[in-house]
C-alpha cells in the first residue's frame, strides 16, 4: 500500500480570520516515527494550526501535503491516514463506547472491528464501561474513548490538540508513553501541549508557535522543551 | 503587488449609468407619449412596459447568481481570485435582482387589479416571478445570517445552483397548476409599432439600469474585499 | 464495497442512537399530531368539504413537521462535531450525505404513518387509490429528505438554523407540495380533473436532478 516512508507537509500555510492572520506562513515536515511537540501561547494559532493539518479546515494560501515517499496521497488515502483529536472529541454522545469504536473501525475499512474495538478499549482502560453511552462519560473518559477512536482508525498520522485534557496524572503518563510508543511503531504524531514535563518525556521535536509563525524547531527532550518554553514565556510580562 | 489598485466604477460604470439614463428618459417619453393609449385598458396599460422588462432582467440577473455560484464551487477552492470575484457578482447580482423583483412585484398587481379586477392572481408567471423573488430574498437572508466566511458563502452560492433546477420545476408545476384558470395573454395589446419601440426601449432601458447598478454594487464588492486584502497585507508585514 | 458498508454503518448509527433517546421521532410525531389537531378547530366546520383541504393539510403537516427533525437530525453530528468524524473518515462524501438523507427520510416516514392515519379519521378522508397516495407521499419524501439533508448539514453550525432552514428549502419544495397536493387530491377521491401519473413522473423526475445535483453539491460545499 505505501511506497516509501509516509510523510506530512505542510507548505507555507497561511490562515486568516477577518481581518488578522492566525497562522503566516507555516512550513515544516514531519516524518514518520516523530512525536512532534507544538507549543506556544493561547492564541498562538495551535489547534488552527493542527485542523488545518487534519483536513477539518482549509489554509488560504499554502498547502498541506502527505505522501508516501514522494508519492502524494490519493484524497481518500489521506483521510484514511490522518487521525485527528480536537477539543471537540468527534464521539458520538449517544453512543457506547463500544459502538463508537466499532462504527470508527468501519468507516476507516479496518478489518475486524469488533475484535479491534475490544482490544482498544482493554488498552484505553475502558473495558469495564464499554456499554456506557459517552454521555454519562467523565471528561477524562471521554478523551480515553476520543484516543480510543485514534487507535481504532489505523490512523498513521496522530494529530492530537492537548491530548492530555481531562486525564488524571496516572491517566497522563499512560497517554505519554502511548504516543512514545506510536512513534516507535513508525507512525508520526503531532500534539499540542502547555506542559513542558510532556513535551520532555515524548517528544522527539519541538515547534514553537508565536504570533501565527513558527519561531523555533528545535530537539526534544529536557534540553528541547526547557528551551522551547522559555521561548513561549519570554514574550510574557 | 497586493497593495496596487482597487476596483472603481471607472469610465464603464459611467458610461452605463449615462447610457441607463438616457435610455430610461427615452422609454418614458416613448411609453407616455408616443405610444398610443391601449383600447381596453386605458393608461394603466403602460405599466406593462417596465413591468415586463423588469421580470425580464430579473431573471437574466438569477441566470447570473447562479452563474457565478458554480464558478465559486467549482474553481473557487482552487483560484482566490475567482472566487472573490464569482462571490463579489453573486451578491451584486442578487441585490438588484430583489430590487427588480419588488418592481415586478409592485407592477403586477397593479396592473392585475385593472386588468383582471383583483390584486393577486396565480397567474403562472407571476407565481414564478414571485418564486425567484423568494429565492433571491434567501440567498440574501443566507449571506446575511450564514457567515460572511468561505463557508457562509459557498452555502449561498449552492442555493443559487441548486435555483436553476428549482425554478424549472416551479415552472412546469405552476403552469400546470394554473392550468384551471384563465390564461390572459400578455403581448395581445402590442398591435402598433410604437408600442413595440417603446417596449423595446424599456426592456432596454432596465437592462442598461440593471447592468450598472450590478457593476457599481460590484465595485463597492470588489472595493471591500481589496480594503480586506490591504489589512491583512498590513497585518502580515507588521505581525 | 467498502463503501457501501460505511453506507450502512451510518444508516444503522443514526438508526441506533434514535431507537435509544427517541428525540426525533418522538418530538416530531408530537409536534405533527398537534398540528392536525390544530387543522381540524381551524377548518372543520364542514365534514363533506374535508376532501378539498384534507390534502392540503396532509402536505403542510408533512412539510412543517419534517423540517424540525431535519434540524434535530443535525443537531445529534453537531455535538462533538461529530459530523467531521463521518467527513475525515476515508468515506466519501456523497457517501455520508446519502446516508444522512435516508436515515432522514427514514425519520420521516416513521413520524408520518401515524400522522397521515389520524388525519385520515380526523377528516373522514377515505383512500380511493393507494396506490398514488403511496407513492406520492414516497416520491415527495425524497424530494423533501435530499434537499433538507443538504441544506440542514451546511446550516448546521449557522445562528438562526431554525428559521433559516425552512426560509431556503420551502420555495424549493413549492413544486413537490403542489404536486403532492394534486395526487393526494385524486387519491382521496376529490372531484378534479387531474391526471396523478403525470404528477407522479414530475415528482420522479424532481427526485432523479435533485439527487445528482445535491450529492454534487454537498461534496463541493463541506470542501469550500
Amino acid at each position: 500500500m505505501s511506497d516509501g516512508p509516509l510523510n506530512l507537509r505542510c507548505e507555507a500555510v497561511a490562515r486568516v480570520y477577518g481581518r488578522r492572520h492566525v497562522l503566516r506562513d507555516v512550513s515544516f515536515t514531519a516524518s514518520a516515527g516523530e512525536v512532534v511537540a507544538i507549543v506556544g501561547r493561547n492564541g498562538a494559532g495551535k489547534s488552527t494550526l493542527l485542523s488545518i493539518l487534519a483536513g477539518r479546515r482549509l489554509p488560504d494560501r499554502g498547502r498541506v501535503v502527505v505522501a508516501a515517499g514522494d508519492r502524494p496521497a490519493t484524497p481518500s488515502e489521506t483521510r484514511s491516514w490522518l487521525g485527528f483529536l480536537p477539543h471537540d472529541l468527534l464521539v458520538y454522545p449517544d453512543l457506547t463506547a463500544r459502538e463508537n469504536l466499532e462504527f470508527t473501525g468501519v468507516l476507516h475499512g479496518q478489518p475486524h472491528p469488533a475484535k479491534r474495538a475490544v482490544e482498544v478499549l482493554e488498552a484505553v482502560g475502558l473495558t469495564i464501561d464499554a456499554d456506557r453511552t459517552v454521555r454519562t462519560f467523565s471528561r477524562g473518559m471521554q478523551q480515553r474513548t476520543a484516543i480510543g477512536r485514534l487507535m481504532a482508525s489505523g490512523a498513521r498520522f496522530w494529530l492530537l490538540d492537548e491530548p492530555s485534557t481531562g486525564l488524571d496524572e496516572s491517566g497522563r503518563r499512560w497517554l505519554l508513553q502511548l504516543l512514545t510508543a506510536q512513534g516507535r511503531e513508525g507512525r508520526t504524531v503531532l500534539f499540542t501541549t502547555h506542559h513542558p514535563s510532556e513535551v520532555e518525556t515524548a517528544a522527539t521535536r519541538v515547534l514553537v508557535l508565536d504570533g501565527g509563525r513558527l519561531v523555533e524547531d528545535l530537539p526534544g527532550g529536557l534540553k528541547g522543551a526547557t528551551a522551547a518554553f522559555a521561548r513561549v514565556d519570554g514574550g510574557q510580562p | 503587488m497586493r497593495t496596487k489598485g482597487g476596483f472603481t466604477p471607472g469610465w464603464i460604470g459611467y458610461g452605463l449609468t449615462v447610457a441607463a439614463a438616457g435610455f430610461l428618459a427615452a422609454a418614458l417619453y416613448m411609453v407616455f407619449f408616443v405610444a398610443p393609449k391601449e383600447a381596453t385598458m386605458g393608461i394603466s396599460q403602460k405599466i406593462f412596459y417596465f413591468h415586463v422588462g423588469s421580470a425580464i432582467n430579473m431573471l437574466v440577473s438569477f441566470g447570473l447568481c447562479a452563474t457565478a455560484g458554480i464558478v465559486y464551487l467549482s474553481i473557487g477552492s482552487v483560484n482566490r481570485r475567482w472566487a472573490d470575484i464569482a462571490d463579489a457578482v453573486g451578491v451584486a447580482t442578487a441585490e438588484v435582482g430583489v430590487t427588480l423583483g419588488a418592481i415586478v412585484l409592485i407592477t403586477g398587481p397593479l396592473w392585475a387589479r385593472k386588468a383582471w379586477g383583483t390584486w393577486w392572481t396565480w397567474e403562472p408567471r407571476l407565481t414564478l416571478s414571485l418564486m425567484v423573488f423568494l429565492l433571491f430574498l434567501a440567498y440574501l437572508a443566507l449571506r446575511a445570517f450564514a457567515g460572511s466566511d468561505r463557508f457562509g458563502r459557498s452555502v449561498a452560492a449552492g442555493l443559487s445552483i441548486l435555483g436553476i433546477p428549482a425554478l424549472y420545476f416551479i415552472h412546469v408545476a405552476v403552469d400546470r397548476w394554473g392550468g384551471a384558470h384563465p390564461q390572459v395573454v400578455y403581448k395581445g395589446g402590442l398591435t402598433q409599432i410604437d408600442m413595440r419601440i417603446a417596449f423595446g426601449l424599456s426592456v432596454a432601458a432596465v437592462f442598461l439600469l440593471a447592468t450598472a447598478l450590478s457593476w457599481l454594487r460590484l465595485s463597492i464588492e470588489r472595493e471591500r474585499q481589496h480594503l480586506d486584502a490591504l489589512y491583512l497585507e498590513v497585518d502580515r508585514r507588521l505581525g | 464495497m467498502d463503501e457501501f458498508r460505511r453506507y450502512l454503518a451510518i444508516v444503522q448509527k443514526d438508526l441506533r442512537v434514535e431507537f435509544r433517546t427517541r428525540e426525533i421521532l418522538y418530538t416530531t410525531t408530537l409536534f405533527a399530531l398537534l398540528l392536525v389537531v390544530i387543522f381540524a378547530f381551524a377548518f372543520l366546520s364542514d365534514a363533506g368539504k374535508s376532501r378539498d383541504y384534507g390534502p392540503g393539510i396532509i402536505w403542510v403537516t408533512v412539510l412543517f413537521a419534517t423540517t424540525v427533525g431535519q434540524n434535530r437530525l443535525f443537531d445529534r453530528e453537531r455535538e462533538n462535531d461529530c459530523l467531521w468524524s463521518l467527513l475525515l473518515s476515508p468515506a466519501e462524501p456523497s457517501t455520508v450525505f446519502m446516508a444522512k438523507a435516508t436515515a432522514q427520510i427514514a425519520f420521516a416516514v416513521m413520524m408520518q404513518v401515524p400522522t397521515i392515519l389520524l388525519i385520515l379519521v380526523f377528516f373522514d378522508l377515505g383512500v380511493t387509490d393507494p396506490f398514488s397516495f403511496i407513492a406520492v407521499l414516497a416520491l415527495g419524501n425524497v424530494a423533501l429528505g435530499l434537499v433538507g439533508t443538504l441544506f440542514a448539514a451546511m446550516l448546521m453550525n449557522a445562528r438562526m438554523k431554525e428559521v433559516l432552514l425552512p426560509l431556503v428549502t420551502y420555495p424549493i419544495f413549492v413544486p413537490v407540495v403542489i404536486a403532492g397536493v394534486k395526487v393526494t387530491a385524486v387519491a382521496v377521491g376529490a372531484p378534479i380533473a387531474e391526471d396523478p401519473e403525470v404528477w407522479l413522473k414530475f415528482l420522479a423526475g424532481f427526485d432523479m436532478i435533485f439527487a445528482v445535483v445535491t450529492v454534487v453539491l454537498f461534496g463541493r460545499m463541506v470542501r469550500a
